[in-house]
């Protein structure tokens, strides 16, 4: 089954799901903008017979949204700031307005816009070099390790990240927002081994010895498809293959249940079967443990089959967003990809 | 190359530390009827000036040059690593401060430098007193070379992906300098660690030759050359330059393993 095929049945499943089900109280609290996790949606509303949150959102948001806004154009950076003033992160786990300079290239990007919803996976799209990771890095405030400068606002759960302190920012990081690098291969130190790395990143943040995490650490790369066996523990990142890397730093950004999961082209460094194997399991994190995603690659297969919505860098700034379906325009049954995205990405890899 | 440049090297330290069992003589026994012999079956590298075994004060001298110098050396990588490291991550005025300390330290001639502080110390000093205080300005005063190469290392390493991604786990400041970055210096700090060790012995010979380094009767490699004082003796008394012949045998091999260690990496 194609990645489109699977999205495909995604969907369906929580469409039928919401056809069968009812809102649970206190959905309606979320902006009535966009449609809610729609994998996550189904999964809930299978096992408990009832809308998953974020369902009444989207049934609002069919009967009530404007054709513009149901369309996922941009929203007026105006009103946005209006609504922001009413609610500070508008039922969003994630409101980012950013503009980011580097210290040779100003004006990266300007006045971007997007939210992310608690438990929704967002996609983002664009050519190289049109500032994907220089989102992930401002969100994570760490875009002055590559010589970067954000301005702006990113509000997370209520709070101006790039008014947080470091030690601040530091509580967050790993806890609350994780990050799933690039590279496996360049991600992990080559000089640790790979228990060394999932200790680091539990004692970050937890006051429990190392020893009491073994176990659910164990439980966790079980889940991860990855051998939790003392051997494993104790091999180098040279060692394993670059998709169980990938799965090894996953396991790290997970480790303890953040409420947004930032994963940076993951599957860029993997062969094809690798590929479908991450997508599968992040796709099955997202439902499992209900966690904000924000998926950036530059392979819309593997957006469509994981997100609901979609954002397009270009030019620095964010040219389309809204419902993968409506931004990608595509039959996804079938694969295809609308030529008015397929022209935007070639277009900005052609400049 | 490497595995036998650094199997010489061990041989040699194993013969030096051996030397109580392997020497014939104790190196301040004088055969006061045998001053200045030639070698001979009894002393086979001859004797000095004072009828002292020169075979005996050469494997001797070289245990206090072989141990002491590493030793030196290993000071001077802990220093620079504990410069470079701090300097690099904590940045700001401490990096400034260090950086400067580091130019004034490898702009002023080194020789000289040691040459001026041993001078300040008493020349009738202790000769254990004279092995210390030798080798720990050594140590000192040589961090601030190794200091810089590992200072680069550092800002490499807080570039990676892989501080990246500890730092967007949450991981403290100090742990990503103790548990990412420190092993990483690691293959950078024993390269300095070799290319520091012979130099030091070198420096150690430089005193000696000029009175300043071990103070007699202790013997170190570096006093022994002395006897190379008088040039016109050297062809008619080829013998004493063993000491030398040693010297440029051992920092051959520790140049050999660090050159043909950075080949094969």
């Amino acid at each position: 089954m194609s990645f489109f095929a699977e999205a495909l049945t995604s969907r369906q499943e929580a469409a039928v799901a919401r056809r069968e089900g009812v809102g649970a109280p206190g959905e309606a609290v979320a902006a009535p903008r966009e449609p809610g996790p729609v994998g996550q949606e189904a999964a809930v509303a299978r096992r408990e017979g009832v809308g998953a949150p974020g369902e009444a959102v989207a049934v609002q948001h069919e009967a009530g949204a404007s054709p513009k806004e149901s369309a996922g154009t941009l929203r007026d950076p105006a009103a946005s700031r209006q609504e922001a003033i009413v609610s500070p992160s508008g039922g969003a786990v994630l409101s980012v307005h950013l503009s980011v300079d580097y210290r040779n290239k100003p004006g990266v990007l300007r006045d971007v816009e997007f939210d992310i919803r608690p438990g929704e996976a967002f996609g983002l799209v664009g050519a190289s070099g049109s500032g994907k990771s220089t989102i992930a890095l401002a969100i994570l405030r760490l875009l002055e390790m590559r010589g970067g400068a954000a301005h702006g606002s990113i509000l997370f759960e209520g709070r101006e990240l790039l008014a947080c302190r470091e030690k601040e920012m530091r509580q967050l990081r790993g806890r609350k927002i994780a990050l799933v690098p690039q590279s496996p291969a360049s991600a992990l130190n080559p000089a640790l081994r790979l228990e060394t790395h999932l200790r680091e990143a539990w004692l970050a943040h937890s006051p429990r010895p190392w020893k009491e995490a073994r176990s659910p650490v164990r439980d966790l790369l079980i889940r991860l498809e990855l051998p939790a066996d003392e051997g494993f523990f104790r091999r180098y990142p040279h060692q394993i293959s670059v998709g169980q890397a990938q799965r090894v730093l996953i396991a790290m950004a997970v480790l303890h249940r953040p409420a947004l999961l930032i994963a940076d082209e993951p599957t860029s460094a993997l062969d094809t079967v690798a590929q479908r194997e991450i997508l599968g399991l992040l796709r099955g994190l997202n439902r499992e443990f209900a966690m904000a995603a924000l998926y950036i690659s530059h392979d819309l297969a593997s957006v469509a089959a994981l997100c609901q919505r979609v954002g397009v860098l270009r030019g620095g700034r964010l040219a389309e967003c809204g419902p993968v379906e409506t931004v990608m325009g595509a039959d996804l049954s079938v694969g295809l990809i609308s030529p008015g995205l397929s022209g935007l990405i070639h277009a900005t890899e052609a400049r | 190359m490497r595995r036998a440049a650094i199997g010489v090297l061990g041989a040699i330290l194993i013969v030096l530390l051996c030397a109580g069992w392997i020497a014939p003589f104790g190196y301040q026994q004088q055969f006061r009827e045998e001053v200045g012999a030639a070698p001979c079956r009894q002393h086979r590298l001859g004797t000095d000036a004072l009828g002292r075994d020169r075979l005996s004060r050469l494997i001797y001298g070289g245990r206090i040059s072989m141990v002491l110098a590493p030793l030196a050396a290993l000071v001077a990588v802990t220093l620079a690593l504990a410069a470079g490291l701090t300097a690099g991550y904590l940045g700001g005025w401490w990096e400034r401060i260090v950086t400067t300390a580091m130019d004034l330290c490898l702009s002023l001639p080194w020789l000289f430098l040691l040459l001026v502080v041993r001078a300040m110390l008493p020349l009738n000093v202790d000769p254990t007193a004279s092995i210390v205080v030798t080798f720990a300005l050594l140590g000192l005063l040589g961090w601030a070379g190794p200091s810089r190469v590992i200072l680069a290392a550092v800002k490499r390493h807080l570039a990676s992906d892989f501080v990246l991604a500890a730092r967007s786990a949450g991981c403290p400041p100090w742990r990503i300098a103790l548990v990412q970055v420190l092993p990483n210096l690691k293959p950078v700090a024993a390269a300095q660690f070799w290319v520091t060790a012979p130099a030091f012995l070198l420096s150690e010979a430089n005193l000696g030759l000029l009175g300043l380094g071990v103070a007699e009767p202790a013997p170190s490699w570096g006093n022994l050359l002395r006897e190379m004082e008088n040039l016109s003796q050297v062809p008619s008394h080829p013998w004493v330059v063993a000491p030398l012949a040693a010297l440029v045998m051992v920092v051959s091999c520790f140049q050999l393993a660090i050159s043909t260690g950075e080949i094969e990496a």
